[in-house]
């Protein structure tokens, strides 16, 4: 059909072309790489994953919650004076000075969270508002966070703040690991799991999960559901902060008042991968995501693929599988 | 603009009016209009009509009137601006139909403003390797196209809840975006020039439709605008309108009383998506240039604000939204850099202090959306549940 | 002593007002039971007492203090536990958790493994299936785990909602037998039924329940003895 309207002739490789040499080529990077960022999106997945669990709303903010982390990140990093190189700190006062930007930014996220929850969401569900403007209001707060950061920090991007040199550590496959993705990588996992733990195993844990399965049947056992859906969002947006830490250590020149939004669908997407409300499964599906968005992006040659292929598998999955790979419902995250 | 005359209606009156209208759902505020609204709907027909066509000739003189206190000269032409605002009113009365009706919440409608806009260039800018068609043809071909990609996006989605489509929307948005700048073919930022335009030509020999003459081409769209009003308000009036509302009150029971809500969920999201493939299509003509520049997730939003800002639900208040989202920014440069940090907190406070925009969706219709279910499932050879008290009352007032 | 008091409820949803005016009170170690067909506004009744829906006029008082305004949460902790309409065992989770989550609002660890040892001999068949799943249980065994957990709160009041609906007939004598039995043992119970014949024969005192409005009441005898009820609620007449 296309063929028939050609007067010029056209290439295919206009369209979209496949450089398979490549991805062979760069297999074992990509995946790392992959890996490395895919722990990035588990980590901001969880937020949107708990959210949708106990309210059954996707927050759309939750992206800004994120940015708003990594501009804590920045702004704190900056002021220890670090820059665009490579500090020139003994270890011990890097590591000091990255772990205050982190309880920062998880302060800062958690904290915009928190606001977001009882400013934007709390007043809708006193007045039990329908589904569309829960979601309006999500997408709405999305932008005026957006553009209050706008208008403070301008359209720019921050200058970059490079944390440590990467260091070589492993030689897999004939290709090197380094250190920021061991870091990240690892880090991730520990707080994933102690997410996980915390869901499965403490006492407000329990709540979360059974608010999340029937909110009048928890509040008929005690449990005081304003305050399981408050403590939601702050863990959500703890991670964010933890995450943002780690996408600065990645791309230190990368944090813009709209950087949160891209990140956020694909975080979204990874959620649903792994299926949504699910703990384990925003951690399996972040990775997942993260890999499958870098091959993508080798195999077809420019970074922006990534983004594309994201949204493909998530249409995939909600096509074929919408519960995703480990099922959606908080409590049965057990089993 | 006409419309403002007349007595107003007591503020106090109104409360009361609303305590009786509203049957068993909680309170919500009327839109900001109600008392017009409510003395426009006490006027006799014969009226109402010669107030339409007064409307409609002023509508059509604006860009010649250019009034002083409304004129956004000297920043933007005016004509040019009239261009814009009829094209935000096409774009929010579009929208409308797949948020106000359907209750689908589309949050990437820039992407089919862009898949249109692409398919004019495609179609006739000298850039592009395809063959060539007249303009005025591009603009079915758009909405064929636009209609298309809605389907292949509803399909996956629309049977799920309404919170992946939303998702899914905007991050479709996003990637049409990102296509047009690294598929080669579409060209970037350097994008398609002179894309055509309808035929005719001015006294001094110049085409008719040039670009930098925004008042044939704010003509041609008010001519649209009101070709699809028509088409738009009849299907609001037909069964398909009635299921539309029955899924945006309860989609459950809708489902449960017969009503194919996937088949209907589709048919608003891609009715929908043609209106924005073909606004996208006079947008491209009007510009005669088209690249990856103009269609960001902002753009979508603002869409979404004019529809809620105006009354989702109610064509008319969606097309003034689309006209006060276009024409503010334009009026008053100084805050125009604002407008998102503006329309985004609008949203918020529209949806928390519950108001229902500038004109609400009509009392009429949301009575309508109890007994829409009936009249649904009313076809032969389906069984009449018996008429609850309520849905009677709504079907008499 | 009177545990629980409504004194002039009235209930809505919007405009609709599902319960009107309704008075009475339930004295400790009573059984009570409201009995009515559907819509007469039963789970309403129930629903206001344990809080998660809001009286517009008329005021609640459990045990001499005042609770109409009191958070549903809160009411638990005081004494006020509800087993739900259609049960509401959390899907998720296994019968100790579900028994775990009835103690939700408790800290003292020897009262709890008492009320655990307390569960488990009323429902012998929780303690064989401690670790399945709840979403996975017959209606039968979901009901023992639905009052089991609600007894977890070590409740003064035990609103039971509906406990026979849905049970096959050997199960509902076995419910009714274990109700009377944690009543004897000192919690005071308001139940709400459709089967009107073993909720009359069981309680002290019962209410009936039309459109909202209390019609009849007296002891649990008398009222299996009322022609007019015989007729409306027994099958007999």
């Amino acid at each position: 059909m296309l063929d028939l309207l050609l007067v010029h002739p056209v290439s295919a490789n206009d369209w979209i072309s496949f450089d398979i040499p490549s991805l062979i080529q760069n297999f074992w990077s990509a995946t790392f790489d992959g890996l490395t960022f895919g722990a990035i999106y588990g980590l901001i997945a969880v937020g949107y994953t708990l959210v949708y669990g106990v309210l059954n709303l996707i927050n759309f903010a939750h992206s800004e919650v994120f940015i708003v982390g990594a501009y804590a990140v920045v702004l704190v990093l900056s002021a220890l004076g670090f820059g665009p190189s490579v500090p020139t700190l003994p270890l011990s006062s890097i590591i000091l000075d990255l772990v205050l930007a982190l309880i920062i930014a998880m302060l800062a996220s958690a904290a915009t969270a928190f606001v977001l929850e009882r400013v934007a969401y709390r007043p809708l569900r006193k007045r039990n508002a329908p589904r569309l403007v829960f979601l309006i209001t999500a997408i709405g707060a999305s932008f005026a966070i957006q553009y209050t950061i706008f208008l403070v920090r301008g359209a720019n991007a921050e200058p970059a703040v490079t944390m440590f040199q990467a260091q070589p550590v492993f030689d897999v496959f004939g290709t090197i690991i380094n250190s920021q993705q061991i870091i990240i990588v690892i880090a991730a996992v520990i707080l994933m799991i102690l997410t996980d733990q915390f869901i499965r195993r403490t006492r407000v844990g329990r709540g979360i999960r059974a608010v999340a399965q029937d909110p009048d049947t928890a509040t008929l056992m005690g449990v005081n559901k304003e305050r399981i859906i408050i403590i939601t969002f702050i863990v959500g947006g703890i991670l964010a902060g933890a995450a943002a830490l780690f996408y600065v250590m990645l791309v230190p020149s990368g944090v813009q008042y709209n950087g949160g939004f891209v990140l956020g669908v694909k975080a979204f997407a990874a959620a649903v991968l792994g299926g949504i409300g699910n703990v384990r499964g925003a951690l399996l599906g972040g990775l997942l995501l993260g890999i499958i968005g870098n091959y993508g992006q080798i195999l077809l040659g420019d970074s922006q693929w990534t983004d594309v292929v994201a949204f493909v598998i998530l249409v995939l999955v909600l096509l074929v599988k919408p519960t995703g790979i480990l099922g959606t419902s908080l409590g049965r995250s057990r089993a | 603009m006409s419309m403002s005359e007349g007595p107003k209606v007591l503020p106090g009156a109104e409360t009361e009016k609303e305590t009786i209208d509203v049957e068993a759902r909680p309170k919500r505020s009327s839109g900001l209009f109600q008392p017009l609204v409510d003395k426009w709907n006490a006027l006799p027909r014969p009226i109402q009509w010669l107030w339409l066509i007064i409307v409609v000739v002023i509508a059509y003189l604006l860009p010649i009137l250019d009034i002083p206190i409304l004129t956004t000269q000297p920043g933007n032409d005016w004509a040019l601006a009239c261009f814009s605002m009829a094209s935000y009113a096409l774009i929010a009365v579009g929208l409308n139909v797949v948020v106000g009706y359907a209750g689908l919440l589309d949050l990437g409608y820039v992407a089919f403003f862009a898949v249109g806009s692409y398919t004019a260039a495609l179609l006739t800018s000298p850039d592009s390797p395809f063959a060539h068609i007249p303009y005025l043809w591009t603009i079915p071909v758009a909405m064929a196209v636009t209609m298309f990609f809605g389907v292949v996006l509803g399909v996956p989605t629309l049977r799920l809840r309404g919170d992946y489509l939303a998702i899914v929307t905007l991050g479709f948005g996003e990637i049409v975006r990102i296509l047009a700048t690294i598929i080669p073919a579409l060209k970037g930022q350097v994008g398609f020039q002179n894309v055509g335009r309808p035929p005719g030509t001015a006294a001094d020999g110049t085409p008719l439709f040039a670009n930098s003459n925004g008042t044939p081409w704010y003509w041609l769209t008010l001519t649209i605008i009101i070709i699809v009003l028509l088409l738009v308000g009849n299907l609001e009036r037909s069964r398909v309108g009635r299921a539309w509302i029955a899924i945006r009150e309860d989609e459950d029971a809708a489902e449960i009383m017969g009503v194919p809500t996937f088949r209907y969920k589709v048919w608003a999201f891609a009715i929908g998506a043609s209106v924005g493939g073909l606004s996208g299509a006079l947008f491209a003509g009007q510009v005669g240039f088209v690249n990856n520049q103009k269609f960001d997730v902002q753009t979508s939003i603002l869409f979404l604000a004019a529809v809620v800002l105006g009354g989702a639900g109610n064509k008319v208040g969606a097309l003034l939204g689309g006209v006060i989202v276009a024409y503010i920014p334009l009026r008053f440069t100084a805050i125009a850099n604002y407008k998102y940090l503006i329309f985004g907190i609008a949203l918020v406070l529209i949806m928390i202090f519950r108001s229902k925009g500038l004109l609400p969706a009509r009392q009429r219709l949301l009575a309508y959306g109890r007994t829409a279910y009936q009249r649904v499932i009313s076809k032969p050879g389906t069984v009449t549940p018996p008429t609850p008290p309520e849905a009677e009352k709504g079907a008499a007032s | 002593m009177t545990l629980l008091e409504l004194k002039n409820v009235s209930v809505s949803y919007g405009r609709i007002e599902a319960i009107h005016d309704m008075s009475f009170s339930v004295e400790e170690g009573e059984i009570v039971s409201l009995i009515g067909a559907n819509g007469a506004g039963k789970s309403t009744t129930m629903k206001t007492i344990s809080g998660l829906l809001n009286p517009s006029r008329g005021s609640l008082t459990f045990d001499g203090q005042e609770i109409t305004k009191m958070k549903a949460h809160i009411r638990v902790v005081k004494g006020i536990s509800q087993a739900p309409e259609g049960r509401g065992i959390f899907p998720g989770m296994t019968v100790m958790e579900n028994l775990d989550m009835g103690a939700f609002g408790r800290k003292d660890r020897s009262g709890m493994s008492a009320d655990f040892e307390r569960v488990f001999t009323l429902f012998p068949r929780l303690a064989e299936r401690k670790t399945q799943i709840g979403g996975t249980m017959s209606g039968g065994e979901q009901q023992m785990l639905a009052i089991g957990r609600a007894l977890m709160s070590a409740p003064r009041l035990l609103l039971l909602d509906e406990p026979s609906m849905g049970l096959a007939p050997q199960f509902i004598k076995q419910i009714f037998t274990i109700i009377t039995e944690i009543n004897q043992q000192g919690t005071t119970i308001l139940l709400v039924e459709q089967n009107a014949n073993q909720a009359l024969a069981r309680a002290h005192r019962a209410f009936v329940l039309e459109t909202g409005t209390i019609t009849h009441s007296g002891t649990g005898k008398e009222l299996l003895a009322n022609p007019a009820i015989k007729e409306a609620y027994l099958g007999v007449g």
